[in-house]
C-alpha cells in the first residue's frame, strides 16, 4: 500500500475540507478501492495516536501549573498607617525585612536544586512503556515495578541487563529513572550515559535531558560535564529538550538562584 | 495582572480554535480554585485522597479539552459544571474498576441529570499502551510537530515554535512526520487488532 498516494485526499476528507462533489466521489471510491479504505483507517488511527501525545502534553502542562500553584508565595504586605516618622521608618524596615524573608523563601522554593529538579523532572508514565504484548516483553517486570513505584525492585531488575542484550539502551534509560528516584545519583548518571552511548534515537535525547536533571538533583550544577552537556543541548536547535535546557540555563544564572544558594 | 474573564462561549471558541488561545482558556478553567476544591471534596468523600482529587481534575480537564475540540460538548450545561460531571464520572468509574479487582465495596453508579452526562470515550489501558508506543516510535520532534498541527497551530506558528526557517519547511516536516507515523502504524503487528475494535 502506498500511503503517500492517498494521503492528501484522505486528509482533506477526514478534516472536512474536501469539496462536496469530490467527497461524494471519494465515498464511492471507498466502496471499491481497498488501498484507499486501508489508508483512511490508518489515518484515523494516526489521529488517535497524535491525540495521545496531545493529552500527555496537557497532562504535563497541568502538572507544571499545579507545581507553580504550590510554590506561589503569599505576597501580602500589611498597611502602614502610623504618623510619627520613626514609626513609619520602622514599619518600612519591617516591610523590607518581611519582603526580604519572603524573597529568600520564594527563591529557595523555586530556584533551589530541589525546586529546579521537581519543576523539570517527569517520571516516565506507565502508559508510555506498557504495551498490549506486555507479557512477551523482556522489560515487563521492570516496567511493572516502575508503575508500582517500586524503585528498588526496578533498579535491581534493570541493572541485570548486559550491553549485549537486546533493548539494553532502553533498560539503561529506565534504570537511570529508578536510581534517580532512589537518590542513587552516580548510578543514575552511569545508566543515562550508557543509554546515550548506545545512540538510539528513541532514548538518546531523553537520556541526555535526564542526565542533566540528575546533576541538578545531586546538587552538582557546577560540574564541568554538566555545564558542557547543558550548553550542548541548549545550543542544539534540533534537540527535543532545547527549550527546557535554555530555561534551566536561565534559571541557573538568575538573581533568584543566587539568593537561593 | 488581572486574569481575563471568559464567558462559556469564549472558552469553547478558544479551545476549539486551538493554538495559544486554547492554552489560555484551559489555564483560565484550571485556575478556578472553587472547582478544584469541589472535585477534591467529592473524591475525598468517596474513598480518595488529595492526590486522587488532583489527578481526577487533570484527567477531567483532558476529557473536557478533547470533547470541546471534537464538538462533543454541545453547550447544554455550563463548562465548569460539565467538567465537574466528567471528574465525578471518571472517579466513580475508577472506583468501580477497583471494586472489581479488590475488596473495595461495590460502588453505586452516580446518577446525573441527562444534560450533565458527559460523553466520555473510555479507552482500554491496553489500547492506550499500544497507541503510546506507536507515538514514542515516532520521535520527539515529529511528535511535537504533529501535536501542534493537531491543535490547529498555523504553519507560521509551528515554524516559530520549533525553529524552522520558514512555514514551508514546517509544512514539509509535518508531511514527512505524518507519513512516517502512518508507516510506523502500518508496520506494527498489533494494528489489525486496533483497527478491528
Amino acid at each position: 500500500m502506498d500511503v503517500e498516494r492517498y494521503m492528501e485526499r484522505v486528509e482533506q476528507y477526514t478534516l472536512g475540507t474536501m469539496p462536496p462533489a469530490e467527497r461524494a466521489a471519494f465515498e464511492a471510491e471507498l466502496a471499491t478501492n481497498t488501498e484507499l479504505r486501508d489508508t483512511l483507517d490508518l489515518y484515523r488511527l494516526g489521529q488517535e495516536v497524535i491525540e495521545q501525545g496531545v493529552e500527555a502534553s496537557l497532562r504535563s502542562k497541568m502538572q507544571g501549573w499545579a507545581a507553580a500553584e504550590t510554590a506561589a508565595p503569599p505576597m501580602t504586605v500589611s498597611r502602614v498607617n502610623l504618623r510619627p516618622m520613626w514609626i513609619r521608618l520602622a514599619a518600612a524596615a519591617s516591610v523590607v525585612l518581611v519582603l526580604g524573608w519572603f524573597s529568600v523563601q520564594w527563591s529557595s522554593r523555586n530556584y533551589s536544586n530541589e525546586a529546579l529538579f521537581a519543576g523539570q523532572y517527569a517520571t516516565p508514565e506507565a502508559s508510555t512503556f506498557r504495551s498490549g504484548t506486555a507479557m512477551e516483553n523482556p522489560l515487563e517486570p521492570g516496567f511493572i515495578a516502575l508503575e508500582d513505584k517500586q524503585w528498588k525492585a526496578a533498579e535491581d531488575f534493570f541493572k541485570k541487563f548486559s550491553p549485549d542484550q537486546e533493548r539494553y539502551a532502553e533498560a539503561q534509560y529506565y534504570l537511570g529513572h529508578a536510581a534517580l528516584q532512589l537518590g542513587h545519583y552516580d548510578l543514575a548518571k552511569d545508566a543515562f550515559q550508557s543509554c546515550i552511548r548506545k545512540n538510539e534515537v528513541k532514548f538518546s535525547e531523553k537520556a541526555q535531558w535526564n542526565l542533566l536533571l540528575t546533576y541538578v538533583a545531586a546538587g552538582e550544577t557546577d560540574d564541568a560535564d554538566f555545564r558542557q552537556l547543558l550548553d550542548a543541548i541548549r545550543n542544539d536547535q534540533g534537540h527535543s529538550y532545547q527549550r527546557e535546557a535554555q530555561a534551566l540555563y536561565g534559571k541557573l544564572g538568575s538573581f533568584w538562584r543566587r539568593i537561593a544558594e | 495582572m488581572k486574569k481575563p474573564d471568559f464567558t462559556d462561549e469564549q472558552l469553547v471558541a478558544a479551545i476549539s480554535a486551538g493554538g495559544q488561545a486554547r492554552e489560555t482558556a484551559l489555564k483560565a478553567i484550571y485556575d478556578d480554585g472553587d472547582l478544584k476544591r469541589m472535585v477534591a471534596a467529592f473524591v475525598r468523600n468517596h474513598q480518595g485522597n488529595a492526590t486522587d482529587g488532583q489527578d481526577m481534575f487533570h484527567e477531567g480537564m483532558i476529557v473536557l479539552d478533547r470533547n470541546i475540540r471534537e464538538g462533543k460538548f454541545r453547550g447544554e450545561a455550563p463548562v465548569k459544571g460539565y467538567l465537574y460531571s466528567i471528574c465525578r464520572f471518571l472517579w466513580m468509574n475508577q472506583l468501580r474498576k477497583q471494586a472489581h479487582t479488590s475488596s473495595v465495596a461495590e460502588v453505586p453508579i452516580a446518577h446525573e441529570p441527562d444534560h450533565l452526562t458527559p460523553e466520555i470515550a473510555l479507552m482500554t489501558e491496553e489500547r492506550k499502551g499500544v497507541l503510546n508506543r506507536l507515538l514514542k516510535e515516532l520521535g520527539e520532534r515529529c511528535q511535537q510537530i504533529l501535536e501542534l498541527w493537531k491543535l490547529s497551530y498555523s504553519m507560521e506558528e509551528i515554524a516559530e515554535t520549533l525553529g524552522f526557517s520558514s512555514p514551508d519547511m514546517a509544512r514539509k516536516a509535518k508531511y514527512r512526520c505524518h507519513v512516517s507515523l502512518l508507516e510506523i502504524i502500518r508496520n506494527n503487528p498489533h494494528v489489525e487488532q486496533l483497527l478491528s475494535r
